[in-house]
């Protein structure tokens, strides 16, 4: 499969009166035609920037790096070409649909801005277009809630209402940060549901952007672990799951209670510490202070990013140190 | 024989608002509306739900923070509800509250440990001295350190915080702790410092919990009965063990299953469920449920269903009826 969706080596520093902090620090990532990468991460680990800095709408500093998308590297476009490709080619879904649609436009106004400006439809074809655009995320009697505004409308609602306005002009990437955050589980359940629909129907990649790992397990093809502005492990959506290489992957995976298991477990797995605040890492892996299993090394070297499996790549000191004892037996043998 | 500690009987808060500001006529929110449940000493019992189903609101009716309409609410066999305000603040010491947002709910004037003291203040107990000790001490309890004392709120982390608010609700010894939705703003791998936490203060402490939360998995955890709200009612109420292995009302199946699971390889029957919930202000007739319900019948639309006990279960649903 073709990539659509190159970012190599990227780096997003933002500077304030404190200093400098490196929001994204070196995160590489690829996104095939049709595929779902899914990104998770805490609050603070840069899954975040690393979006809006693929939309041009950070407004921190790419330091380094390149994001290529179709064959147009997006960071030397001038704002008239990015603006072409924003809304149109590239959407995105923001996690609160509250405060994310206008207030004082009709619903069917803002749907048909898209419309208007990137294909150049007339004001009356628009307007039909953005009917069907509703009608197809399932939103009843959209004739009606076409003149209607965000305020009249429930969460899931809104939520539908964005993905109507999102795949407006059939992007071939939708970026959706958090898109069921703000949801309860029910309608969470009819929104992911909706969003597998459009993406086999349009063939649409996605980048899905999310903490929970619920969601992942069941939208996403490939997975990136995101801690401290870095990737720490990458692979497709079994393999992290059932395999997972590296120690933040896997606590955090232990610590999340099941839903499904009848076995009573009385404590649950924890990681110890604090979710680091961007800005206050200092050298080495970014993970060390929290973890288990950390040597002398990981305090001050950053480890680097080796492909443990095919395909499956993770960010940790201790592949270094199972390769060396591997390479120590087939000496000895 | 477990003995009850809270016991609630039909309990309703409606929030009354004018249609204008001319017109008599008013209209009723009823966020909970007849509640019957008992809370037994030691236990965990969780209520979940959905947004605007009326979980929070039964917390605060229960610590009296917001006057319920109408019903009891039973602490020991004495009921709280139009208590005067003497004697209900004493009763308060057995009764804290932990809150949902860490960052709200601190005052950002005051170093950890006046806000730890507080209640000790409020309720004239022990000198400064004596104070500070106990403050340090709950500090150690919920595993924060002494020196935490004289700094301020902002300088913590959101699992931080949370803690604080866990020390401050323990200062006064109480017996019984409403807890909503503790663990929501916190990210996943503190949820479960603050989880495990919870568990091991009741262990030493003796304490009983009403856990208000959303989260199903957290809840199946830290549980020993459970009960799911619906448009401010219970439509079933049981033991964890058995309402997550058999759930029997139509809705708990669907909220059930709608969870999605941290396990690619497993593929579940979901139920989906259309549309939203409806409005408070006015709820279906009949069973406020049936809308949306797969299983509904003629009755469901008409009769109000009764709230039962089945072999240990209570459930209101005509299916069991």
């Amino acid at each position: 499969m073709e990539n659509l969706l190159e970012i190599k080596n990227l780096k997003t520093y933002f500077y304030s009166e404190n200093g400098v902090v490196p929001a994204v620090d070196g995160v590489s990532i690829t996104i095939k035609k049709g595929e779902t990468l899914g990104i998770v991460g805490e609050s603070g680990s840069g899954k975040s920037v690393t979006a809006l800095t693929a939309m041009r709408l950070t407004p921190g500093k790419v330091v380094e790096g390149s994001i290529n998308f179709n064959g147009k590297d997006l960071l030397t476009l001038s704002d008239e070409a990015m603006r072409k490709i924003r809304g149109k080619e590239i959407a995105m879904i923001f996690q609160e649909p509250m405060t994310s649609l206008n207030p004082v436009f009709t619903i069917g106004n803002q749907i048909a801005e898209a419309l208007k400006t990137h294909m150049n439809f007339t004001k009356t074809k628009a307007n039909e277009r953005a009917i069907e655009l509703l009608e197809l995320v399932g939103i009843p009697r959209p004739e009606r809630i076409v003149k209607e505004y965000p305020h009249q409308l429930s969460g899931g609602m809104r939520q539908r209402v964005m993905i109507a306005m999102a795949m407006a002009c059939n992007p071939s990437l939708l970026i959706a940060d958090e898109p069921t955050t703000a949801l309860d589980v029910t309608i969470q359940a009819q929104i992911l549901d909706l969003m597998r629909d459009l993406k086999k129907e349009h063939n649409t990649s996605i980048l899905m952007i999310t903490h929970d790992l619920g969601v992942v397990a069941e939208t996403c093809d490939r997975v990136c672990v995101m801690y401290g502005g870095k990737v720490v492990e990458e692979s497709d959506v079994h393999e992290i799951f059932n395999n997972p290489k590296h120690p933040y992957t896997q606590g955090l995976l232990k610590s999340i209670p099941s839903l499904i298991d009848s076995e009573e477990e009385t404590r649950l797995y924890s990681i110890e510490g604090n979710v680091p605040i961007p800005g206050t890492l200092r050298g080495g892996c970014h993970f060390a202070p929290r973890c288990e299993f950390a040597m002398n090394i990981c305090h001050t070297e950053v480890p680097s990013y080796k492909e443990v499996a095919t395909g499956h790549f993770s960010r940790c000191w201790l592949h270094e140190v199972e390769d060396e004892e591997v390479q120590n037996e087939a000496n000895i043998s | 024989m477990k003995q009850t500690l809270v016991e609630i009987k039909n309990l309703k808060k409606y929030y009354s608002s004018k249609k204008s500001v001319l017109s008599r006529a008013v209209s009723h929110v009823k966020a909970v509306d007849g509640l019957n449940f008992s809370i037994f000493k030691g236990e965990t019992l969780s209520l979940v739900g959905e947004s605007g189903c009326g979980k929070s609101t039964t917390g605060r009716a229960i610590l009296q923070l917001q006057p319920p309409t109408e019903g009891e609410v039973l602490f020991e066999g004495e009921n709280l509800v139009g208590m005067n305000t003497g004697r209900m603040k004493k009763y308060r010491r057995n009764m804290q509250m932990v809150f949902q947002d860490p960052y709200a709910s601190l005052d950002p004037r005051l170093t950890v440990g006046e806000i730890i003291a507080e209640p000790l203040k409020i309720h004239k107990i022990g000198s400064s001295k004596e104070k500070n000790q106990r403050v340090e001490e709950l500090l150690d309890t919920v595993g924060l350190n002494s020196y935490h004392a004289k700094r301020y709120p902002h300088e913590f982390s959101g699992g931080q915080r949370q803690r604080i608010g866990i020390a401050r609700a323990l200062a006064l010894n109480p017996k019984f702790i409403v807890a909503d939705e503790p663990v929501s703003a916190l990210d996943v791998s503190i949820q479960s410092q603050i989880v495990n936490l919870f568990q091991d203060l009741q262990e030493r402490l003796d304490l009983t919990y009403l856990f208000i939360s959303h989260d199903l998995s957290v809840v199946k955890h830290i549980s020993d009965r459970v009960a799911v709200m619906y448009l401010g009612k219970i439509v079933e109420l049981g033991d964890k063990k058995e309402l997550f292995q058999n759930p029997m009302h139509p809705y708990t199946k669907a909220l059930l299953s709608a969870v999605p699971l941290p396990n690619p390889d497993v593929k579940r029957e979901r139920i989906m469920l259309k549309g939203d919930v409806p409005s408070p202000s006015n709820p279906p007739a009949g069973c406020s449920f049936h809308p949306r319900c797969s299983a509904c019948m003629d009755i469901c639309k008409t009769v109000k269903p009764e709230f039962t006990e089945m072999e240990g279960r209570f459930i209101a649903c005509h299916l069991y009826q």
